[in-house]
């Protein structure tokens, strides 16, 4: 028996060591930011109080254990009952409790502080992909999981990061106060990089908040954090901190590579590709964002996922077809692609739809084929905002301008930069009633809010100036075009003046 | 009472015809009112659920002996991580502390049966059907629940196979099948109590059996409607949890967790009452505090009704609410310390010898502690949004409820055993069952902690490469942990069929009314009220 105890011992010594050596794959890291610092402190000071009145129990256990045996002659004692001792384990472990609680209290108020941020970028997740959108200069961009099938079907040898690398990181820079605006399209995910010491849920229709600020650039990884489906293994993170010039040099090239895209969304619109091009990257675009559900293989899966070898949709009508890829199906997991794909590859992936796997229909979807569709306006409108460039048109007063910084710093996170909202959860902006309707109405909204909805009153974050740019704005962006221009006067006679 | 147990005499006096045996055959399980063969049912239907969902746990754990898909397809993977939860919770720790009830609570108060013995019988027959459906789900188009057994919406609604109705209505009888057992013992404790038997002198089973009774009739129909508003949300176009029609979807992990926390207390307060019976026996020495046991067993039970939002800190809740749910979990320690505590200060200068039950015993006290200390290290908010949803956390709630409860259970089984059959059971078996279900359970649960705190996060069906030596590690352990249940399974077939005759009193330190009648207890135990002294 001794030598047991004596065996049990070496091990937790050596598991104890094994912890204690800080940066290793046993133990928590202790990441990049001053807020994981302090975490990973409060993790190892509670252990090694857990460990200490664990080796002090358990000691008096086994010590009993060892000597309070029948077999070496041990009599029982008849004590029991003891007011004085019952009071003492209550009475002891509770000042550990308050010693506990006092670092851990502070550490979460520091944590949950998102005021002061340098920098805002909006994540929505969807299955099985995060969306990340720059809020201060208006751009974003889909990160997939980049892990070739083939590796995960061990049909290939598994590279460094496997499963935890994404086709286009989130980029931010160091020493900067990032705060995250954290949301969801379908189901619940969470978002978790452990070297910041943040993990928030993506929750549909709900914004959650985040921050971090990193000392050290470097690319760190994590993963989605909450049961999403089928592929919740499948949608890692990758964010990569860049120094301050760095940042800002990636940050030209993407606002660069952003007008680029749109000029090819142009071009894509007046040149005919042929049945072979069509069906090269309907296939990539395919296996990438369709094949997770409806299989490589177009069967999908029986009772969960539809196929779309021999279906109605893909032999049917092409501007039905051309719907339900651009708009997505309420009520099912079929996600809206207009806003995930250029139209060239939507239009190549509808054609590949209709023709792989015996379908053979024949057609060749043309990109402008989406635009002329008359399957659904909406289809028609999302195009335009792809063509049609800047938000707002020139022709608007310097004071919609302003406005726009306002709007997508308070407006943006549930009505979106284009003013769609999301349908179900936020309502557009674009085309609304109120933003086409009675000023003082729109004011009234804007100023007051809309008790029992998301809608916030911003009469008291914003001054009049900004509140009237805001709605100038909102009734002169994405095709509103009312004319109307507000003025802080307009404002304090119709909900009088804010604080 | 003492006019109640005389009609009761009366009534058995006049059905004696087919004597105090029962009938044989087929339809004796199938209509018994008998507290003994219900008990005996639910025992044995909860060993059969806990091969079933241990299965599923070895298809989760050969699918991640290394990275890559090769046995199994997400989707399956997550279908079994589902059931494999949902049977051990429902169908597996449930039934079997029902069973435990139903065998030792009338012979621990000198009752002569349940005293609803009906009731008692529909209660365990619902459960079969209960499980049939959900198991039959897995076989239909699309599959069966893939959403995890805390089923969060909208990934249980919207998103969710179509087979989900299968899954609710499962859900919904085997709530009925725990309030009916509920109240049954509710009933039996508070109104068949031998003369003399005051609540301040029921063993703690009973006690701890009282207050869980208490918190299943409190739960179940939460979870109950919890379930009805996935179905109504998912079938019948209404928006509970869905933000487009104004819901809200984490309103469900409120109403959820508002059952799921007490939930997780009515798996393990009948374990605290099983190991202080057993570990004063073998210390052949009083247990040390028994009042202080009582009063810590019903502060747990309040206090987790103000706890359940420890499981949502990740979920976006303000500050003063996660600060509440933190100090409120860091409270529940402390009636726990105090129980562990008891049992020591019990062992503390006994005469300690080492039989199987007390073996299981010990380990009990060791392991659960230390899912206490890492359910103490969840409770601290910001490192719990570092531990929330990776194999910290799978490693904690195993250690509560694998080394835990079930380890309990199996004490319990091997300590009652010689009473409900009449035979000693092989102790050398025995001790081999507990030595590699030891050793294996730490080797598939212990390094969990490790994979967590590296950044492993829960319910995925492949990993990182710097996961992988662990993962191999774990899934050997599990897999012996599961051939080492089969060990058990020797060891109670052996038990049933024969072995050495036991003695009324088989442990030398036993106290309780049920050693006081002879081994077998006789079908019908305590005809006449037993003497409380």
């Amino acid at each position: 028996m001794q030598k047991i105890i004596k065996i049990f011992a070496t091990l937790g010594v050596v598991s104890l060591a094994f912890v204690a050596r800080g940066e290793s794959s046993f133990n928590m890291t202790q990441g990049v930011t001053d807020i994981s610092h302090r975490v990973y402190d409060l993790h190892m000071t509670i252990l090694y109080i857990c460990v200490a009145i664990g080796v002090v129990v358990f000691g008096v256990m086994f010590y009993s254990i060892v000597k309070h045996r029948k077999s070496s002659g041990a009599k029982a004692a008849q004590f029991h009952e003891s007011t004085k001792v019952e009071l003492l384990w209550t009475i002891i472990p509770f000042f550990i409790l308050i010693a506990m609680a006092i670092p851990a209290t502070t550490t979460l108020i520091e944590m949950e502080d998102n005021s002061k941020a340098d920098i805002t970028i909006k994540i929505t997740a969807s299955q099985w992909k995060w969306h990340y959108q720059y809020f201060d200069h208006d751009f974003g961009f889909f990160s997939l999981l980049a892990t070739p099938s083939e590796q995960i079907k061990n049909k290939a040898t598994k590279t460094t990061n496997y499963l935890l690398e994404v086709d286009r990181h989130l980029v931010i820079p160091v020493n900067k106060k990032v705060r995250f605006l954290i949301t969801a399209d379908d189901v619940i995910h969470a978002w978790w990089v452990p070297a910041f010491a943040v993990k928030q849920d993506a929750n549909p229709g709900f914004i959650n908040e985040a921050w971090t600020r990193v000392n050290e650039p470097g690319i760190y990884r994590g993963q989605c954090a909450e049961l999403c489906g089928k592929d919740h293994g499948f949608m890692p993170i990758v964010v990569e901190v860049l120094s301050e010039v760095d940042y800002q040099q990636w940050l030209k090239g993407q606002l660069a590579q952003v007008a680029r895209d749109k000029q090819a969304e142009q071009q894509a619109l007046s040149s005919t590709v042929t049945l072979e091009e069509s069906m090269l990257l309907g296939k990539t675009v395919y296996d990438g964002r369709c094949a997770a559900c409806h299989q490589q293989n177009g069967q999908g899966i029986p009772g969960a996922f539809p196929a779309i070898k021999g279906s109605a949709i893909a032999l049917g009508d092409v501007n039905a077809h051309i719907d339900i890829v651009a708009n997505g199906k309420a009520g099912t997991a079929m996600q809206a692609f207009s806003a995930q794909l250029s139209s060239k590859e939507l239009a190549a992936v509808i054609t590949y739809e209709r023709n792989a796997w015996g379908n053979d229909t024949g057609d060749v979807v043309q990109a402008s084929d989406l635009v002329q569709s008359n399957a659904n306006d909406s289809i028609i409108e999302k195009f335009d905002e792809k063509i049609v460039t800047p938000a707002v048109a020139e022709k608007i007063e310097p004071v919609a301008r302003s406005g726009e910084a306002v709007y997508l710093a308070h407006c943006a996170a549930c009505h979106q930069v284009t003013g769609a909202g999301i349908p179900g959860a936020f309502p557009a902006l674009k085309g609304s009633p109120i933003a086409l309707g009675d000023v003082s109405l729109h004011i009234i909204m804007v100023a007051n809010g809309k008790p029992g909805t998301a809608m916030q009153g911003f009469k008291n974050q914003l001054t009049a100036d900004e509140l009237a740019a805001v709605i100038t704005y909102e009734r002169n962006a994405w095709g509103n075009d009312t004319g109307d221009t507000v003025v802080a006067s307009d404002i304090e006679s119709t909900v009088g003046g804010n604080k | 009472m003492t006019d109640a147990t005389a009609n009761n005499d009366q009534t058995l006096a006049a059905d004696d015809h087919h004597g105090h045996q029962p009938p044989k055959g087929l339809m004796r399980w199938v209509l018994t009112t008998n507290h003994k063969d219900i008990g005996t049912l639910y025992l044995c239907f909860s060993f059969l659920m806990f091969l079933i969902g241990g299965a599923m746990a070895m298809v989760i754990r050969a699918e991640l002996y290394q990275p890559g898909l090769q046995i199994v397809e997400p989707n399956f993977f997550n279908q079994m991580t589902t059931v494999h939860g949902l049977i051990m919770v429902f169908g597996a720790v449930m039934p079997a502390f029902t069973g435990l009830a139903n065998w030792l609570i009338p012979m621990m108060i000198g009752a002569p049966d349940m005293a609803l013995p009906r009731m008692n019988n529909w209660s365990f027959w619902i459960l079969p059907m209960a499980f049939t459906i959900l198991l039959s789900s897995l076989f239909m188009e699309g599959g069966g629940p893939n959403f995890g057994w805390t089923f969060y919406a909208p990934l249980s609604t919207t998103y969710s196979p179509d087979s989900t109705a299968l899954f609710v209505f499962a859900i919904h009888i085997m709530g009925i099948s725990s309030i009916l057992g509920a109240i049954n013992v509710v009933v039996t404790i508070i109104n068949m109590r031998a003369p003399g038997m005051t609540y301040m002198k029921m063993p703690l089973f009973v006690w701890t059996w009282l207050i869980t009774a208490f918190l299943l009739i409190a739960v179940m129909p939460v979870l109950a409607a919890t379930v009805t508003m996935v179905l109504t949300d998912k079938y019948f176009g209404t928006s509970f949890f869905e933000a487009a029609g104004g819901g809200d979807p984490v309103l469900f992990q409120h109403i959820f967790w508002f059952f799921g926390h007490p939930e997780v207390y009515i798996m393990i307060l009948p374990s605290f009452g099983i190991i202080s019976a057993i570990v004063p026996t073998f210390s052949r020495k009083k247990l040390f505090g028994y009042s202080s046991m009582v009063y810590a067993t019903s502060s747990i039970a309040l206090l987790s009704f103000v706890v359940w939002a420890h499981h949502m800190f990740t979920t976006g809740m303000p500050v003063a609410a996660e600060l509440f749910f933190m100090y409120c979990t860091m409270l529940i320690s402390i009636p726990t310390g105090v129980k562990v505590f008891n049992w020591v200060a019990t062992m503390w200068r006994g005469s300690l010898t080492f039989e199987t039950p007390m073996l299981f015993s010990i380990a009990f006290i060791v392991l659960f502690t230390i899912g206490g200390f890492s359910g103490l290290m969840l409770a601290i908010t910001p490192a719990d949004f570092q531990y929330h949803d990776t194999y910290f956390v799978v490693a904690h709630f195993h250690y509560v409820l694998v080394t835990g409860a079930i380890f309990s259970i199996m004490a319990a089984a091997y300590y009652w055993l010689p009473k409900w059959t009449g035979h000693m059971y092989d102790e050398r078996l025995g001790k081999i069952h507990f030595w590699c279900s030891l050793i294996s359970v730490n080797v598939l649960f212990f390094p969990m902690h490790f994979l967590g705190l590296a950044g492993m996060p829960r319910r995925i069906p492949d990993y990182a490469l710097q996961f992988a030596d662990f993962n191999q590690l774990v899934s050997i352990g599990g897999f012996a942990f599961g051939l080492s249940q089969l060990i058990f399974l020797v060891v109670l077939v052996k038990c049933v069929r024969g072995g050495e005759k036991a003695p009324a009193k088989p442990w030398e330190g036993a106290e309780g009314l049920e050693w006081e009648m002879p081994s077998p207890a006789p079908y019908h135990s305590h005809t006449t009220p037993p003497e409380i002294k």
